[in-house]
């Protein structure tokens, strides 16, 4: 038996006055009138002998009237046993979100946060439900809606931390579409994370219904001793025909102390150097070693500290490199004149490591120009006719990659106009100037600009441009007047880019701008191979390994290849755009199954270093985000206050279904009537009264 | 001694019946003739000076009360005791103070001693005394002087007083005594709530003049035994004082002291030669009437 405000219970210490009153009433009543106090008043007064409970029954009933009206008041219920389940509350269906983000490995909080979900699951009645929804990144149901609580607590002896980050809000959608299709009366959800700030970027969709209650269980504590490696980063050089590799990272001490450790780069599972590095409180040290000969496509390399007090995943960067070639470039310019190409030749000219070779020609290419070239850039002049035009075509559509670069004398013969992705128009704009108003941050080109201050292209003012209208090509670029200003088309293996506008600062101002020498690269780079492959990737992102194998040059995915996870296990892939969501940290490999051939295609993964970050979460405000009922009372105490303001919750249901106050006032009532008619005729006794004639 | 049958006694002398008598003479006719007939005895006693008994002589009686021929022949001296005459002066000191108006049945104290007052008045006036009334509380709140043709009068007073006021001894004695002159028989009603010294030497003062004398000390049954257990507030009826009581406690130590009073009383009344005669309100009043046709005869054989 439980009460929901016990508080009244003080109110039992009134069942001390029936009994003052039986003791004392001789003193408020009617007095006893009688001839003479004379003798009276010669008795010693004994006050303690003098009271005496006389009619116990009175005094019973007066007692536990007043016991059951303080009861009603406590207002108890009753928690376990048949006569919860009879008049208790009704069927809940509880949704169980569990991190499973890296992070949680630190210290013991992945098994605390194991011990909590099952101490919910072990406190489920036959009648509830609950849902098991593990999240990092993603949220994943486990477990819809089973009344099986074994079952779960079996599930979560499988589960383990993953490589992936924190994110709030998909879960929560989850857990809110999953109640969403429940019909139990009660709703709970339950959020066991160490809820990093970094977990959570409010979304609107992100709300819970009023009447589920949310009960937030707060895994580990504020941390603050954790080294991490990020930003990895390898420089690569050509010395001597052979390619070197600088490697080179960062090392954050999220800490409250200066620490110091060793870093080691191993290349190919060998350790090649070790460097002593101090890092301050809450502050970030480069590392680089010296660089070393990059010999094997997919060799694969790691960058590793020594933490053992902090997460662990964040303390290794795998990276895979491939040495790789100078792209030929072909350019093309009718002028032939130092100036007309002159930042294009600039630009092709200063790459680092794998660079370009950029070789000017005036007229149109010959065949073995064309075989030696990777990529051939039109910089101003016409679309080659004839022979040339032909060739141009076959080059084309053999692998290679052309880049048309517009200008006046930009003429395209009307035999290959289909095989330009755009109509090109007459040139327009003498008047006014424009900019680039949309670009496609998805295409290969631009993804390198996506970021926040990674490049500005609204800088770049355009004066003059040629119209194009788009036959068949796709749109990466447009000025702000909707115009097309980058137009692709993929002929054959290979690719043919349209750029409306000149590549000097003739016709706009975009060679003066930041962004020039990386758009120039990056569009060079992707007509000769598709792209760069990225020493690594980051966990839970999605790649697509039919781009990065072409990226990679003449690489093709192996027939009937599947991706071996770094913990052992594979994946399938799709075949029509193979597609692969890399989840876990380490080296993923793209092989046939059962085989094990020398330096596979390989694809290294390393974590968000973001989820090393552990500052909290304001829980409160993250549950007023929510929508819900909130049960948190501050992010101190945020998981014990939870578990308080949950059980409250839960005893304010227990005592609204079982209402046992009505029971317990209509009793004290009707024994209050009882006493009434008993005092009453107690009272007429006129010699226990002493009542008397007196004249 | 005779005795009184049952149904007479619950005929004529019960209180409970005496009460439903609104008319005080014919209360005490009825008593009293009743009473009279029960006992089979007439009424008239020492109308005339009958000769009674002999005693011996002792020094300081009256030598002309000496039989000179008994002494002649027994050669002692002897005196000669005659009937005495009863139509003497009888006052009745009737105490009125509100104590006396308490009754825990039906009957009051007051009732109890109006009864008896008028009873003994219409005694008395029977035997050809000359009846009067001192009703009192502290001070006298009826005066009817003694005469033979006053009994209607005592027995109106009587009727009216009533029991409201705190009762005190020493100025209404003081009255009686300026008022009362002659000797002669004083009857004293009344619960006697104070201290038994005073109100011996009161009553003793006038035993000293002369007076003959006898007290009856009502009390009600439950002035007697106590017989409450629940606990109230006391209030006394004189004073109003309140005084919260358990009477399980009290019961027996309260009649230790009325029983100590009562004796006290009956032992210094009995030293300074007053007639002293316990009543119970609740009990008829043929004890009375016995205790005062007792006396009268002690008197008669004994005049002073």
């Amino acid at each position: 038996m439980s009460f929901l405000t016990p508080l009244f219970l003080i109110a039992l210490a009134g069942l001390a006055i029936p009994v003052l009153i039986h003791l004392t009433r001789h003193e408020r009543g009617k007095p006893l009138r009688f001839p003479s106090l004379m003798f009276l008043e010669r008795i010693p007064f004994q006050e303690s002998s003098r009271r005496r409970i006389r009619h116990w029954l009175l005094l019973a009933i007066r007692l536990t009237a007043l016991a059951l009206l303080v009861a009603a008041f406590a207002r108890p219920f009753v928690r376990g046993g048949r006569l919860a389940s009879v008049g208790g509350p009704g069927p809940e269906e509880v949704v169980i979100l569990l991190d499973r983000s890296y992070s949680m490995e630190f210290g013991d909080n992945w098994n605390q946060a194991v011990a909590q979900a099952r101490a919910v699951a072990g406190t489920l009645r036959p009648q509830d439900r609950v849902s098991l929804i593990t999240f990092s990144e993603t949220p994943t149901l486990v477990h819809r809606s089973i009344n099986d609580p074994q079952r779960v607590a079996a599930t979560l002896d499988t589960l383990r931390t993953g490589s992936l980050s924190t994110r709030l809000a998909p879960a929560v959608k989850l857990a809110a579409s999953t109640l969403a299709a429940s019909t139990l009366p009660r709703q709970r959800v339950v959020l066991i994370s160490d809820f990093q700030r970094t977990g959570w970027r409010p979304d609107p969709d992100a709300t819970l219904p009023e009447a589920v209650t949310v009960e937030p269980v707060v895994i580990g504590t504020e941390s603050t001793g954790n080294l991490a490696l990020s930003d990895l980063e390898l420089r690569r050089e050509a010395a001597g025909g052979r390619e070197r590799v600088t490697v080179q990272a960062r090392l954050v001490n999220t800490g409250v102390s200066d620490a110091a450790t060793d870093v080691t780069l191993s290349v190919d599972e060998t350790d090649i150097g070790t460097v002593s590095v101090s890092a301050p409180a809450g502050g970030a040290t480069p590392v680089a070693f010296d660089p070393f000969t990059l010999t094997t496509t997919f060799t694969r390399g790691e960058v590793r500290l020594a933490d053992e007090a902090g997460l662990r995943q964040d303390n290794t960067l795998n990276f895979v490199a491939s040495p790789g070639g100078d792209l030929e470039v072909l350019v093309v310019d009718p002028l032939g004149t130092g100036t007309s190409n002159l930042y294009l030749r600039g630009a092709l000219g200063i790459a680092e490591g794998a660079g370009f070779a950029p070789r000017v020609v005036r007229g149109a290419p010959t065949e073995e120009q064309l075989a030696a070239a990777d990529v051939v850039v039109l910089n101003g002049g016409p679309f080659p006719g004839g022979n040339p035009g032909d060739r141009l075509r076959a080059f084309v559509e053999g692998g290679g990659g052309v880049l048309f670069v517009l200008g006046e004398r930009s003429l395209v013969p009307s035999v290959h106009a289909d095989f330009l992705p755009a109509t090109v128009g007459p040139v327009s704009g003498a008047d006014s100037e424009r900019r680039l108003g949309f670009v496609d941050y998805d295409h290969v080109i631009f993804e390198a600009f996506r970021g926040p201050r990674s490049g500005d292209f609204s800088r770049a003012a355009f004066y003059r441009t040629r119209t194009l209208d788009v036959t068949d090509g796709q749109v990466v670029a447009r000025f702000d007047d909707g115009s097309a200003a980058l137009v692709e088309g993929r002929r054959g293996k290979g690719r043919i880019l349209v750029w409306a506008t000149g590549m000097d600062r003739f016709w706009n101002n975009l060679p003066l701008q930041p962004v020039y020498l990386p758009f120039v690269h990056r569009i060079t780079r992707y007509l000769g191979g598709g792209g760069e492959v990225p020493p690594w990737h980051v966990a839970g992102s999605t790649v697509n390994l039919a781009t990065l194998a072409d990226a990679a040059g003449s690489l093709e995915l192996p027939e009937g290849a599947v991706a071996m996870e770094p913990g052992g296990g594979s994946v399938a892939l799709d075949e029509t755009n193979a597609l692969l969501r890399l989840d876990a940290r380490g080296i993923w490999e793209i092989r046939p199954p059962g085989q094990r051939p020398d330096h596979p295609f390989a694809l290294a993964v390393n974590v968000d270093v973001a989820e090393s970050d552990m500052t909290k979460l304001d829980v409160e405000e993250f549950l007023g985000a929510l929508g819900g009922e909130e049960v948190t009372d501050g992010p101190s105490d945020q998981a014990e206050a939870a578990g308080d303001v949950t059980a409250e919750v839960e005893a304010a249901d227990f005592e609204k279904r079982q209402s046992f106050w009505r029971y317990l006032l209509a009793a004290a009532f009707m024994l209050m009537l009882s006493e009434t008619v008993l005092a009453n005729r107690l009272s007429k006794d006129p010699i226990k009264e002493g009542s008397a004639v007196v004249g | 001694m005779a005795t009184t049958s049952p149904s007479v006694r619950a005929s004529f002398l019960d209180p409970t019946v005496l009460a439903r008598i609104d008319n005080l003479e014919l209360l005490a006719r009825t008593v009293v003739d009743g009473f009279l007939q029960g006992i089979h005895r007439s009424p008239y006693l020492g109308v005339s000076m009958d000769f009674a008994e002999h005693r011996q002589y002792m020094p300081g009686d009256d030598i002309r009360r000496i039989d000179w021929r008994l002494y002649a022949r027994t050669d002692r001296f002897y005196i000669k005791q005659f009937e005495a005459e009863t139509n003497a002066d009888v006052a009745f000191l009737l105490d009125t103070s509100a104590s006396m108006g308490y009754g825990s049945g039906e009957t009051s104290k007051l009732d109890y001693a109006r009864y008896l007052t008028a009873s003994l008045a219409y005694f008395s006036a029977g035997q050809k005394d000359r009846v009067g009334l001192y009703a009192f509380d502290d001070d006298v709140v009826e005066h009817v002087r003694p005469s033979g043709a006053h009994l209607d009068k005592v027995l109106h007073a009587v009727a009216r007083v009533k029991a409201n006021r705190k009762g005190s001894w020493d100025k209404p004695l003081a009255r009686v005594a300026n008022t009362f002159r002659r000797r002669g028989i004083l009857v004293v009603a009344s619960d006697f709530y104070d201290d038994p010294n005073e109100i011996s030497a009161a009553l003793g003062f006038f035993r000293a003049q002369g007076h003959d004398m006898v007290a009856f000390h009502i009390l009600d049954p439950a002035e007697i035994d106590f017989p409450f257990f629940q606990a109230a507030n006391f209030q006394d009826l004189e004073t109003r004082e309140i005084l919260p009581v358990t009477p399980e406690k009290y019961a027996t130590e309260y009649q230790r002291h009325v029983r100590a009073h009562i004796d006290a009383l009956g032992k210094l009344c009995g030293k300074h030669g007053v007639d002293y005669v316990l009543l119970n309100s609740s009990e008829p009043l043929d004890e009375a009437l016995y205790a005062y046709l007792a006396f009268r005869q002690k008197r008669v054989r004994s005049p002073r």
